[in-house]
């Protein structure tokens, strides 16, 4: 016979406002099995788990059920207080009386009589539960960091500098994501090359870090601390070894005059291109695409040219194989583009640009060395026109969610802009400023005060293109919702944030959520803001939300603290053992596995493995599946599947689950 | 063949008479001759519904009872205002089963057997649908020509659907014999070799989730029509612009300002003429000219058609058949045969007001 | 509870015992006007917001307070009548508020209530022409209209100098269409016109 006690938690009045704990904690002190029956206002608390040992060690428990709130808030702290007072953790189950009763039903007898039931089917569960030992794993002390824009720069060097190994594998040819496009940053005005190369550099030079450029994650299985990494290293075309960087090939390319994806396509580049002068690592690369060599068979001036005989273009991609401990995503955002928005001409006008665009027009290093020239006519615009929230807080065209970055560098365009043209004119159109943190608001108001920029509250409905200008039709709501229609030379839109192209993808072979946005989920909105649903994968920069530098700075910081953590502990992981066993008998039998291994092709983590059973002579007897305890996460799937029934989950075994269903 | 009627409304056997006459030569050229459906009622127009939501959801479904109880499929509803009152009515009914529960009651009449309800746009295209494509003169233009992806201007990037669609008058297209004969090239027999604005305004475009125009902002649709027909349609900003409907009579200040936009844009753009499918449209801008003169400050002598006016031209059906004479601002277009003498110039238009 | 206060939650919360503007406006056309956050696009794009009293998202703004005397207003306004029915801002609204609804029901309120805005006589004559002309032959005679509408606003040279031209070019029809099933068209007028 059994000696079961049960706990019932009051949750303040989240449990007890709807359900009569008391009378819970009566009936169930009746179940057949319990020999202990208490309530209490807050179990989690000291007090309550006092209550809990206590009765454990006077009443000598050989299980504990505790109806509370859900296991994913408290079993860790019910299970320690078993452990500590001598009851194997694992027979220890928390019943939901919060989430799957209180919550969601109306004060009643019912409600109450739902709560004993939940209660009772887990005394029938604990009755049958195995006292289970965690399972160790070794664990590989090395950190993948994926995206290297600044969150992923700060990410790496954080771990690196906390003495771990850090492989960073960046998607084009060099790292430092959008922010080596920005010209000047919010709130303080300093230029964005400046702060962001130094660490660009670090990045490049740390003995800890293995920076693959132009490459991309191919696939990554395995599990917190034991990740095997496939990384697909794109073809340059060049010998890195031999590149001394000195850009002789960019200069000779006789193609000129592809769209340059740094500038935005608001410059032109060469078939062999470094992105911009300070880019890291500084080796070319070929763009296959558009490459004379590649597409015709026939050009090869660069490699003519190379002063030590670099180019190679018959190199092919590599795939490099890593083990990792733990991950962190850092592949950030991206802006929607002009042609996305009808009402302002598709794309059609080449002096509507983006705000992304406004920076490379901006930038000292920009296609016009920095002079705010129209991209139709390269003429110098004498008034401009800003537009926030294109395509944010826009829930029937666009996106519903405000992209928070958009109200600051707005205002920091229009000062930039007022800055190099004094006479010019600069409008924004916005619908509030969101201009919340340190020095923000300060920075809008300068804009206003200082330099004059015209800020009107409303929403653009049009623009449209008249003898060589745009006009810009808008409305001013705090002038008595009055239209406005302005002409522009330059219209820059603040186009919403969206997830990076390619990041649900990522997202699947991760194996980490992501919302409807694409952006990927962090595991609690408040307190696991960098991690994710997977252990052992962490979140930085904007490709969890449009975030600003400091926050992805911060949250990269923040990422690299848990892998430091992570990989600070000890040499082994601990994991719950609750995976999948394929049974073994004695012989003759060895296993009522038939070896039909239905389960090693459903299995999605690849944990079904293959046990040859022997006989004295080393005969082959049989071949049966085992389940490699370390790849499995318990989810269950060859347990349904198996045709022999010969898969149980530990803790949660048939057996168990019938017991319960038996029990309602 | 589908049964289609055709419901011309009140203005194309009035003020719009020209549309109708046009409409149906079109129709009659083509071999596709329409069916009026039986003792229609007016569709209500913008008055109804500022008296009454019932009595604007009431007129139209009466109409689609007629065309049901004669047997249509589909029904050709030319003037957009109609159409836009029709496709509405309709959107309401299926949404609210009760709504056409009563409306069927009242005007006794079946309102669940589906009507398709085509616009003019959607008409012409199932007549001027161009033939199947002959590979060999696909692979035959030079590739050269296109300059390359990144040399492209922005401006370019319009998406022009209609692109592929092109009358092929100028390949030298020889072959014949191949592939299906095209009606485009059967039809057109005078291309409308003149540059064109394509106005699409309100009724043909909104609201956008119950007509669903191929562009709520840029429709082609019109474009690609006028394409097929031999014309060059401008790229400009007033397509969906709105002219000022329904205050042709009691508000024509209005009318001046906002249809004096359309034109002014038109205008400048180069467009010789304005192509509409609306009779208020075609009212505001064409018999509404003096005021928008007045308004402007200034002469605009640039036609409007209506869309199977252009297309009769182009199909070589007299002018006077497609009731040119009625405009206001007199039309002049003389279009030639294809392949004709190479002297082809069009005659220069005359922009005298009737004294 | 006295005075103006926003009632964003009207239309979610029918409970609410007065008959506020926004819930009145949620009953008869099913939009919640709370949804509207004033940014003004509507106003922007309006073909006739230039030529209005009350712009469109001023107008939103207005019956968005729980106050009789601001719904009045409304009621009262010129914009009611000057409202084109184009769409436009419904095509370009970020929350898909339909006003060429709402103004369609505001002007039958207007009627209803008698608060007609007195420059819209020109306007709401030229309705009334045309809804008399239809409950007449059930078709637009447009003889008669321009008829009745002269009457009605004593306008009778306005326009006159295109009359002639319209008869010239056969445009104008002396004797009116009619639609035969008479009973059913004034069924339809008896039934939905109070
Ligand atoms: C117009 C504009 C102006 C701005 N101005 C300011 C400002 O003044 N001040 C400020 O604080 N913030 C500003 N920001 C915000 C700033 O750009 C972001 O906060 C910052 O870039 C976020 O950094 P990140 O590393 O998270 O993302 P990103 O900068 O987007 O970097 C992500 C990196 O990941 C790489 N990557 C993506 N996918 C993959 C993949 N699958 N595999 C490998 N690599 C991948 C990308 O190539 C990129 O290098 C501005 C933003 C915009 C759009
Ligand atoms: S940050 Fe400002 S501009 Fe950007 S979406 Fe939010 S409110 Fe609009
Ligand atoms: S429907 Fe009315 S309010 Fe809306 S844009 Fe048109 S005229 Fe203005």
């Amino acid at each position: 016979m059994s000696r079961i006690g049960i706990f019932i938690c009051h949750c303040g009045e989240n449990i007890s406002g709807t359900v009569d704990c008391g009378r819970v904690a009566g009936e169930c002190g009746n179940i057949p099995g319990v020999t202990h029956s208490v309530d209490y206002k807050y179990m989690c608390s000291d007090p309550g788990q006092t209550i809990i040992k206590e009765a454990i060690r006077e009443n000598r428990l050989d299980g504990v059920v505790i109806g509370s709130c859900s296991p994913r808030m408290h079993e860790k702290t019910f299970r320690k207080a078993c452990a500590d007072a001598g009851l194997n953790p694992f027979l220890c189950e928390m019943a939901n009386l919060r989430e799957h009763c209180s919550w969601v039903h109306e004060k009643s007898d019912a409600t109450t009589d739902k709560a004993i039931s939940l209660i009772r089917i887990l005394v029938e569960k604990v009755k049958r539960n195995q006292p289970l030992q965690p399972i160790r794993v070794p664990m590989t002390k090395r950190a993948l960091v994926i995206g290297g824009g600044i969150a992923g720069i700060q990410a790496s060097l954080d771990i690196a500098n906390a003495g771990h190994p850090v492989i960073l594998v960046e998607r084009e040819p060099s790292i430092g994501g959008h922010m080596a496009q920005l010209s000047e940053t919010f709130p303080t005005l300093d230029c964005s090359q400046c702060i962001l190369t130094p660490r660009m550099v670090e990045v490049a030079q740390h003995p800890n870090i293995t920076l693959y450029t132009y490459s991309e994650l191919e696939s990554l299985e395995g599990f917190v601390g034991n990740f095997k990494a496939r990384i697909r290293k794109k073809a340059r075309g060049i010998d890195e070894s031999l590149c001394t960087g000195c850009g002789l090939c960019t200069t000779k390319c006789p193609t000129k005059k592809i769209p340059s994806e740094f500038n935005t396509g608001l410059g032109q580049r060469p078939g062999i291109f470094v992105p911009f002068p300070q880019a890291v690592p500084n080796i070319p690369v070929i763009d296959q695409e558009n490459c004379r060599y590649h597409l015709k068979g026939k050009c090869g001036l660069c490699a003519k040219i190379c002063p030590t005989g670099a180019i190679r273009f018959d190199q092919e991609d590599e795939i490099i194989e890593a083990e990792i401990g733990a991950v962190v995503v850092a592949t950030g955002f991206d802006v929607l583009k002009t042609d996305f928005f009808p009402e302002y001409g598709y794309g059609r006008y080449p002096d509507v640009i983006t705000g992304l665009q406004f920076e490379r027009l901006a930038s000292a290093s920009g296609p016009t060395m920095g002079e705010i020239r129209r991209p139709s006519d390269g003429k110098i615009a004498e008034s401009v026109v800003f537009v926030a929230c294109a395509g944010s807080r826009d829930a029937a065209k666009g996106k519903p969610y405000c992209s928070k970055i958009c109200c600051m560098y707005t205002a920091k365009h229009a000062m930039l802009y007022k800055h190099k043209v004094h006479h010019g004119q600069a409008h924004v159109f916005y619908m509030d400023i969101r201009a919340g943190g340190k020095m923000y608001d300060e920075f809008v108001r300068r804009a206003i005060e200082e330099d004059h920029v015209n800020y009107l509250r409303g929403r653009v409905s049009k623009i449209y293109e008249e003898d060589g200008q745009l006009v810009v039709k808008g409305a001013d709501t705090l002038l008595d919702h009055r239209p406005v229609e302005i002409k522009a030379d330059l219209v820059v839109l603040a186009t919403a944030g969206v997830a990076n192209n390619g990041a649900e993808e990522l997202a699947q072979k991760l194996h980490v959520s992501y919302d409807a946005y694409n952006f990927f989920a962090e595991a609690h909105p408040k307190l696991m803001p960098v991690e994710t649903n997977t252990a052992g994968i962490f979140l930085a920069g904007a490709c969890q939300s449009p975030k600003d530098i400091p926050e992805s700075v911060s949250q990269a910081s923040g990422a690299a603290g848990k892998v430091s953590a992570l990989f600070g502990q000890r040499k082994e992981l601990e994991r719950d053992p609750m995976v999948a066993v394929v049974n073994r008998t004695a012989p003759p039998l060895f296993s009522t596995c038939m070896g039909c291994f239905l389960c090693e092709s459903a299995c999605p983590y690849h944990a079904i493995e293959k046990e040859e059973i022997r006989g004295r002579n080393g005969d082959l007897i049989k071949t049966v599946a085992k389940v490699n305890e370390g790849l499995c996460q318990g989810c269950g799937t060859c347990v349904a599947l198996c045709k022999s029934k010969s898969i149980d989950l530990m803790g949660y075994s048939n057996q168990q689950m019938y017991a319960e269903i038996k029990a309602l | 063949m589908s049964r289609t009627g055709y419901y011309p409304g009140c203005s194309l056997k009035g003020t719009a008479r020209e549309y109708e006459e046009s409409l149906l030569a079109v129709a009659e050229k083509a071999g596709r001759p329409l069916a009026e459906i039986a003792d229609w009622n007016c569709c209500g127009a913008t008055a109804a519904h500022g008296t009454s939501h019932e009595l604007a959801i009431a007129l139209p479904a009466r109409v689609l009872a007629q065309a049901i109880t004669g047997g249509m499929e589909e029904l050709l509803v030319p003037c957009s205002g109609c159409y836009n009152r029709l496709m509405v009515t309709r959107h309401e009914l299926s949404r609210d089963p009760a709504l056409r529960d009563k409306i069927s009651k009242m005007i006794g009449a079946d309102l669940k057997t589906p009507v398709r309800i085509l616009n003019v746009l959607e008409w012409l295209e199932t007549i001027l649908a161009p033939g199947t494509e002959d590979p060999d003169h696909v692979a035959d233009q030079d590739p050269g020509q296109d300059p390359p992806r990144g040399d492209i201007p922005v401006r370019d990037d319009v998406p022009t659907q209609g692109d592929a669609l092109k009358p092929d008058h100028d390949s030298g297209h020889s072959d014949a014999g191949d592939h299906d004969p095209d009606p485009v090239r059967e039809l057109i027999t005078h291309p409308f070799n003149h540059k064109v604005a394509c106005y699409y305004g309100c009724f043909l475009t909104r609201p956008v989730d119950v007509l669903k125009p191929d562009s709520a902002e840029y429709p082609m649709a019109m474009d690609q029509l006028m394409e097929r027909a031999g014309a060059t349609p401008v790229d400009w900003e007033f397509k969906v612009e709105c002219c000022g409907a329904a205050f042709a009579v009691s508000r024509t200040t209005t009318i001046a300002r906002l249809s004096g936009l359309i034109l002014e844009n038109a205008v400048r753009r180069g467009a010789e003429a304005i192509i509409v499918a609306c009779p208020l449209c075609h009212a505001n801008m064409d018999l509404r000219r003096d005021a928008i003169q007045k308004e402007r400050n200034r002469e605009i002598d640039l036609p409007v058609l209506y869309l199977p006016q252009a297309i009769g031209l182009a199909m070589g059906i007299e002018p006077r058949q497609l009731g040119l004479h009625r405009h206001r601002v007199p039309v002049t277009f003389s279009l030639n045969p294809r392949n004709g003498a190479p002297d082809q110039k069009p005659e220069p238009r005359t922009a005298k007001q009737p004294a | 509870m006295k005075g103006v206060s926003p009632i964003s939650f009207m239309a979610e919360h029918p409970t609410h015992s007065v008959e506020t503007p926004a819930q009145k406006i949620f009953d008869h056309t099913g939009e919640s006007l709370s949804r509207c956050y004033q940014c003004g696009k509507c106003t922007a794009g309006c073909p006739m917001s230039e030529e209005m009293d009350i712009t469109p998202s001023r107008m939103m703004r207005m019956l968005q307070y729980d106050d009789p005397a601001m719904e009045e207003e409304a009621l009262r306004s010129y914009s009611v009548w000057l409202c084109l029915t184009c769409g436009t801002c419904l095509a370009r609204c970020p929350q898909e508020i339909d006003i060429p609804g709402v103004m369609d029901f505001l002007r039958t309120e207007s009627l209803r209530k008698g608060m007609m805005n007195p420059s819209a006589k020109n306007i709401v004559s030229f309705q009334k022409s045309f809804i008399d002309s239809l409950r007449l032959t059930g078709m637009l005679y447009e003889v008669g209209l321009v008829a009745g509408y002269k009457a009605r606003t004593w306008k009778l040279f306005q326009d006159m100098s295109l009359v002639p031209w319209l008869f010239l070019k056969g445009k104008l029809n002396l004797l009116p269409h009619r639609v035969k099933d008479r009973k059913t068209v004034k069924k339809i007028f008896r039934e939905t016109v109070k």
